[in-house]
């Protein structure tokens, strides 16, 4: 396997939450050493139960660890309570880094897409899901270069969002910005991200995005660049 | 005594309707179609029968063999076009 010295969870709504604790089992065996960091800014409320498991009201990214410790003592895990932004992804996403971007925007996307593109050595993986399809986007760094696209490449939205990052949302904006899901598109992409972490780390690139529609049950893998950067 | 048939009305005197194979995708679908030899970009995206069996609306980033083409591109046999479907925006 390859080492991983740090994964970092990046948003722990319906996806990352769903994404995490699967997560942590297996690096638990597999690469026991891993520093696991959370972060999210937004806290679990009660209407977040619908799609979202949790023990107490709070921060997510706070709650969360203090879960996944109690079921994995011996990982390191720890919580960032804070929205990633420009002034504070340098020294969340270090290099060398592991990322499940778990995140309901393209302007925290493209943030992460853009600072791994700054880093010699980076995997960022990210999922996302309208009300019953949805996407995982594998970007890869090795040796200061793509070795797959970034997420910004072909997806206008991401490259130009609209939409903003939550830091830079009152709470009443963000709760307004939230538009009804579906548990299991959560739990397919959660999978699909997972799935893409195993391909990755054991079997090296199968591609660098993935699509799937729950309604259909079709899925299509896609490597849309044979030539490395 | 003038022809009739489909062909010359759409093709030039003499020249013969052909077909590749193109395969179209978009998100999480893809088909395989005989095209017409020549067909452009903009008449893949514009056709409702494409449309409905692939699911695109015609509006998307058009892409073929993973690079991004203008609408006027012209396809040869074997090309493979992605309508960019957007990425997933909620987790």
């Amino acid at each position: 396997m390859t080492e991983i010295k740090n994964v970092i969870f990046v948003g722990l709504g319906g996806v990352g939450k769903r994404l995490a604790e699967p997560l942590c089992q297996y690096l638990l065996y597999n690469s026991p050493k891993t520093l696991v960091t959370l972060i999210d800014g937004d806290t679990y409320e009660p209407q977040n139960a619908e799609r979202q498991m949790f023990s107490e009201l709070g921060n997510k990214a706070e709650v969360t660890a203090q879960e996944l410790k109690l079921l994995f003592p011996k990982l390191a895990i720890e919580a960032k309570p804070k929205f990633l932004t420009e002034d504070n992804v340098f020294v969340f996403v270090p290099e060398g880094s592991f990322v499940f971007c778990c995140v309901d925007n393209h302007a925290s996307r493209k943030l992460l897409s853009d600072h791994c593109g700054e880093l010699e050595e980076a995997v960022l993986i990210s999922g996302g899901n309208d009300f019953d399809d949805g996407n995982v986007q594998v970007y890869i760094r090795h040796r200061g270069k793509d070795v797959t696209d970034p997420l910004t490449h072909l997806h206008k939205e991401i490259a130009e969002p609209k939409d903003r990052n939550p830091a830079e949302l009152t709470c009443e904006e963000r709760a307004a910005a939230g538009t009804p899901q579906l548990i299991f598109s959560n739990l397919k992409v959660a999978s699909e991200m997972a799935n893409a972490f195993y391909v990755v780390t054991e079997r090296g690139v199968a591609y660098n995005e993935l699509y799937f529609d729950i309604k259909t049950g079709a899925q299509r893998p896609v490597m849309r660049r044979k030539e490395v950067k | 005594m003038t022809n009739t048939t489909t062909e010359s009305i759409f093709l030039p005197q003499g020249q013969t309707l052909e077909h590749m194979p193109i395969k179209v995708s978009c998100g999480p679908t893809e088909h395989e179609f005989e095209m017409p030899i020549g067909i452009t970009v903009e008449s893949v995206a514009t056709n409702p029968y494409y449309r409905e069996i692939v699911g695109f609306k015609g509006n998307e980033t058009s892409v073929v063999n993973g690079q991004p083409v203008a609408r006027d591109y012209v396809l040869s046999p074997g090309d493979r076009v992605e309508m960019m479907k957007e990425a997933g925006e909620k987790a």
